[in-house]
């Protein structure tokens, strides 16, 4: 088809094969969230095959636990569709909830400042900024590589919170931060009509307006982008301090839902967020992805989780199942890409 | 200065090479090369390799500074360091390579770094569909057809990027393209294509181009006038329509000297 | 590639039917923090062995590795069940109050095992009392120091677990309790983060480089024991030359007792609490309340009791040394026969 001249491409196109063009476009739609039909797909096998799954309460709950590696998950998926890594997340993530829990908690091990929830989530907002202008900095600005600046950073912040608390966690959190967790809106907890919304928002930032454009640009052809005058540094600055500022976020969002933070909380989510970005499709190679394909890549995660729990499986079977649909997610994609041209 | 008494115009030329010299080493790459091209040029530069083309392509592109010689653009004497200064200033070459961005669309491309947005303050929103429809109008001026701006880059042909990038390059203001090697890496359609494409714009539109190419046939469909570099020299000049291929060819090989015998 | 999936997916489908079978009164959930140690996966088969007993169908959630947030998720998982009863092994006591109020408001009983949740009322709790093996385990590490010197004095280093972990913390309250009767003793504590052993390991191998005169090694649990005997031997100590006191019993405990190089190992009663949990199913089940006093738990005797947080079933920690090493009440005997 690529021999064919532009004129019959585009009689094709205007004349009598517009019904076959529309459905085209129908197959490229449903190839492009192919992530949705699956998760559909083993949302409806389990609730076939496990009693008690179907039902809003477990629904519900695939929902809620979908929250902290969604939200977290946002962050590391601009990141790479600008193709750069940032492996921090986790830690960070991790420090801003031992720091809400430090600095709003009443447990041992607390600061006793006994600061507003909402002002804790401001300076760990802040925090989350400052960390990721700082990775920025490393890699803008020293040229090194995403992937050691952030690793480095994987290591040092979790531990960093744990020099305050000597080691421990800290529990008891001030009400308004764990009301949040416990707050439900019309039987929706709070937090899923946060996670939604902030999926919302980040997905009509990133398609909709001009920094968001940047971000696939800079992550599809630096070269491209460059010479396009597009001023690549800005544009990462601004990557690492939203992923920074989302992890600050997730981490707050941790300590109000376990009332405190253990030394270990949030540990292995960096590997959960990088496998719904990976099962949502967003391409290592830079420049692609889509927001909603990584909200329906951590509910796949979720559920899958949910589903490991209620059969009483042994957790370890949860990772195995979760790495057999990280390799199909990458095979059906490839497929897809195959295909895709096809559809044009 | 050559003469030129076969065109009679006002205007100045839009680039002017002047008694450019370079030397890499012992290696005397260029040597006292001046031309000129005017609106509506399609230059062929020709040679074979090692005679000199992509060292004088560098010097105009910016990458390499020459050790004599001077360069005016619209009359203006202009230096540049690197070859993002070439481009601000409108010279821009075309590889065959030219890095685009595969995964976003063509309007995104055509738009790149130049995007239209709505002037919130603090968050600029795409207008896209306004520059939908600003791609797909600039596209048909220069008379390509592309399946759909929505499309991702990584889809088109080759022809059809290097006409997007063309295509971006003048309507964005560029003042004179460097085509190196354009048809290298097609397929006889898609060079045919571009052939066209490029007709069209250096003819019709009178935007200037310098087409770089081993392909003499290929020249000769498309070019105006001709440049000939051997061994750093210039040694052949004039325009398409008085010489036939052979000459040229000899010319190239070294068989004839134009300027000896004129 | 859709083939694969419904292979997989019909795989879950199999593990689901396999483990549809229902126990006659309804469903239990046993909630475990872990299954890295030996005494995390003896509680896990021993519940679901007894509880299976007395005529339920149990099913195991395991939080990771000790993840709270895991550990939530599955309590709420484990409501939307309606199961006769819930079993937990708290992964952090704070963090599940309000989803062991949610269960309880949902009129699903929750049961405490080994790990106490002071923070809001449950309908059943069975520990050993970590506090009180700590306890223990100070008695019989300064029994040993006066053996050595004829008075409780000299140099202990202590090795924690996951501070993380309250069995740890609990268990370091208890021996620091016991310990500050004497101030001639120096304890020098330090910290095995994630209960690595290798970490634990590495801790009395510098220590001891640094400070020769150490008399004893304190060891939150038997799998750092062992990994701290190990390094001994290396170093060229003979057995006994440093003391070495242990908590927990497990199987590999016992063994370094019998081999010489551990002294005492404080046993955690894992399976008698299993078993104090299966006695008291029933009742709980029916929301009555079980009745204050001492009960023959596995051949050990246990007290009922009332804290302001429900009925607790305290069963003692045991200390196992040399002479009583191969007593078939420990669990460290039981497991695997």
């Amino acid at each position: 088809m690529t021999e064919n001249s532009g004129k019959s491409v585009a009689v094709l196109r205007e004349g009598k094969l517009s019904i076959k063009g529309n459905r085209k476009a129908v197959l490229r739609w449903i190839l492009d969230h192919m992530v949705w039909f699956i998760l559909f797909f083993v949302l409806v096998v389990l609730s076939c095959s496990i009693r008690g799954f179907a039902q809003w309460g477990i629904f519900r709950n695939i929902l809620y636990h979908a929250v902290f590696v969604g939200v977290l998950a946002i962050g590391e998926a601009i990141c790479i569709i600008s193709k750069e890594m940032d492996l921090s997340v986790e830690s960070v993530a991790g420090l801003a909830a031992i720091m809400t829990a430090w600095l709003t908690g009443t447990g041992l091990d607390a600061s006793g400042i006994l600061l507003n929830g909402y002002l804790a989530l401001l300076v760990v907002l802040a925090m989350g900024a400052i960390i990721g202008a700082f990775n920025a900095i490393l890699v803008v600005n020293y040229k090194i590589s995403s992937f050691i600046v952030t690793l480095a950073g994987y290591l040092m912040f979790r531990a960093l919170a744990l020099v305050v608390t000597n080691g421990h966690g800290v529990t008891r959190l001030r009400p308004e931060v764990v009301m949040v967790a416990r707050t439900k809106l019309f039987s929706i907890p709070l937090m899923v009509v946060l996670l939604l919304f902030i999926y919302i928002a980040f997905y009509i930032f990133v398609t909709q307006t001009r920094f968001g454009q940047h971000i696939y640009l800079v992550g599809d052809s630096r070269e491209a982008s460059y010479n396009a005058g597009i001023r690549i540094g800005r544009v990462l600055f601004g990557v690492f301090m939203l992923s920074g500022m989302l992890a600050g976020l997730t981490g707050w969002l941790l300590a109000a839902r376990t009332n405190g933070a253990a030394p270990n909380i949030g540990m292995g989510m960096l590997f959960e967020a990088m496998a719904a970005v990976v099962i949502g499709g967003v391409s290592l190679q830079g420049g692609v992805g889509n927001l909603a394909g990584v909200l329906a890549g951590a509910i796949l995660l979720s559920t899958i989780a949910t589903a490991v729990s209620l059969l009483g499986m042994p957790p370890f079977y949860m990772n195995v199942i979760r790495g057999g649909f990280i390799i199909i997610a990458v095979l059906l994609d490839a497929l897809v890409q195959r295909i895709r041209p096809y559809l044009m | 200065m050559v003469e030129r008494k076969d065109v009679t115009v006002l205007e100045p030329p839009v680039l002017r090479i002047e008694h450019i010299w370079k030397s890499f080493g012992k290696v005397q790459a260029l040597k006292d090369v001046s031309f000129e091209v005017y609106k509506g040029d399609v230059l062929a530069l020709l040679g074979d390799n090692g005679a000199g083309k992509s060292t004088l392509i560098k010097i105009i592109s910016g990458n390499y500074r020459a050790d004599k010689g001077k360069i005016y653009l619209n009359n203006q004497p202009v230096s540049f360091g690197s070859p993002a200064e070439a481009r601000h200033a409108g010279i821009e070459t075309v590889y065959q390579q030219s890095p685009v961005c595969l995964n976003a669309s063509v309007t995104a491309n055509f738009f790149i770094g130049r995007e239209l947005c709505n002037g919130l303050p603090g968050i600029k929103f795409l207008k896209k569909r306004a520059m939908r429809q600003e791609t797909e109008k600039a596209m048909a001026d220069i008379g390509v057809h592309i399946p759909s701006v929505k499309e991702k880059v990584g889809l088109l042909s080759g022809g059809e990027r290097q006409a997007l990038i063309l295509g971006r390059f003048f309507h964005w203001g560029g003042k004179i393209a460097l085509l190196d090697e354009p048809f290298a890496a097609l397929g006889v359609g898609e060079a045919r294509k571009s052939l066209k494409l490029i007709q069209h714009m250096g003819q019709q539109m009178r935007l200037p181009i310098i087409l770089i190419t081993h392909n003499v046939e290929y020249a000769f469909e498309i070019a105006t006038r001709f440049v000939v570099l051997r061994h750093g020299e210039m040694v052949g000049e004039g325009k398409i329509a008085d010489v036939k291929v052979d000459d040229v060819v000899a010319m190239i090989t070294g068989a004839i000297h134009v300027r000896d015998t004129n | 590639m859709k083939g694969k999936l419904l292979v997989m997916l019909a795989l879950v489908i199999g593990l689901a039917g396999l483990l549809g079978y229902a126990g006659d009164k309804g469903t239990v959930y046993y909630l475990a923090p872990n299954q890295f140690d030996e005494m995390q996966t003896t509680a896990a088969a021993w519940i679901q062995k007894l509880v299976e007993e007395v005529g339920y169908k149990c099913v195991v959630m395991v939080a990771g590795s000790e993840d709270v947030s895991l550990q939530i998720n599955q309590m709420e998982d484990a409501i939307t069940q309606h199961p006769a009863a819930i079993i937990l092994a708290a992964a952090n006591a704070d963090a599940i109050v309000s989803s062991v109020e949610e269960a309880r408001a949902a009129g699903i009983p929750v049961i405490v095992y080994d790990r106490v949740i002071s923070g809001t009322y449950v309908d059943f709790t069975s520990v050993a009392g970590c506090k009180k093996m700590g306890i223990a385990a100070g008695h019989k590490i300064a029994s040993l120091l006066k053996e050595k010197y004829g008075e409780v004095r000299g140099n202990i280093l202590d090795i924690m677990g996951d501070p993380g972990d309250m069995y740890t913390v609990l268990i370091e309250e208890g021996f620091q309790e016991v310990m500050a009767n004497y101030p001639e003793v120096k304890i020098n504590t330090k910290i095995a983060y994630g209960w690595e052993a290798t970490t634990g390991a590495n801790l009395a191998d510098d220590w001891l480089t640094v400070h020769p005169d150490t008399d004893l090694i304190f060891a939150h649990a038997d799998h750092l024991a062992a990994a701290i005997a190990s390094v001994l031997e290396l170093k060229g100590y003979e057995k006994g030359e440093i003391l070495l006191v242990s908590t927990a019993g497990m199987p590999m405990g016992l063994d370094l007792i019998r081999e010489g190089w551990c002294q005492a190992t404080v046993q955690q009663p894992v399976i008698a609490q299993a078993r104090g949990v299966a006695m008291f199913l029933d009742k709980i089940v029916q929301h009555q309340c079980p009745k204050p006093g001492t009960y023959d738990v596995g051949g050990l005797e246990a007290t009922l009791v009332y804290q302001d947080y429900g009925p607790e079933l305290q069963i003692p920690g045991d200390v196992i040394t040399i002479d009583n090493v191969d007593d078939p009440r420990w669990w460290g005997n039981q497991v695997g026969k």
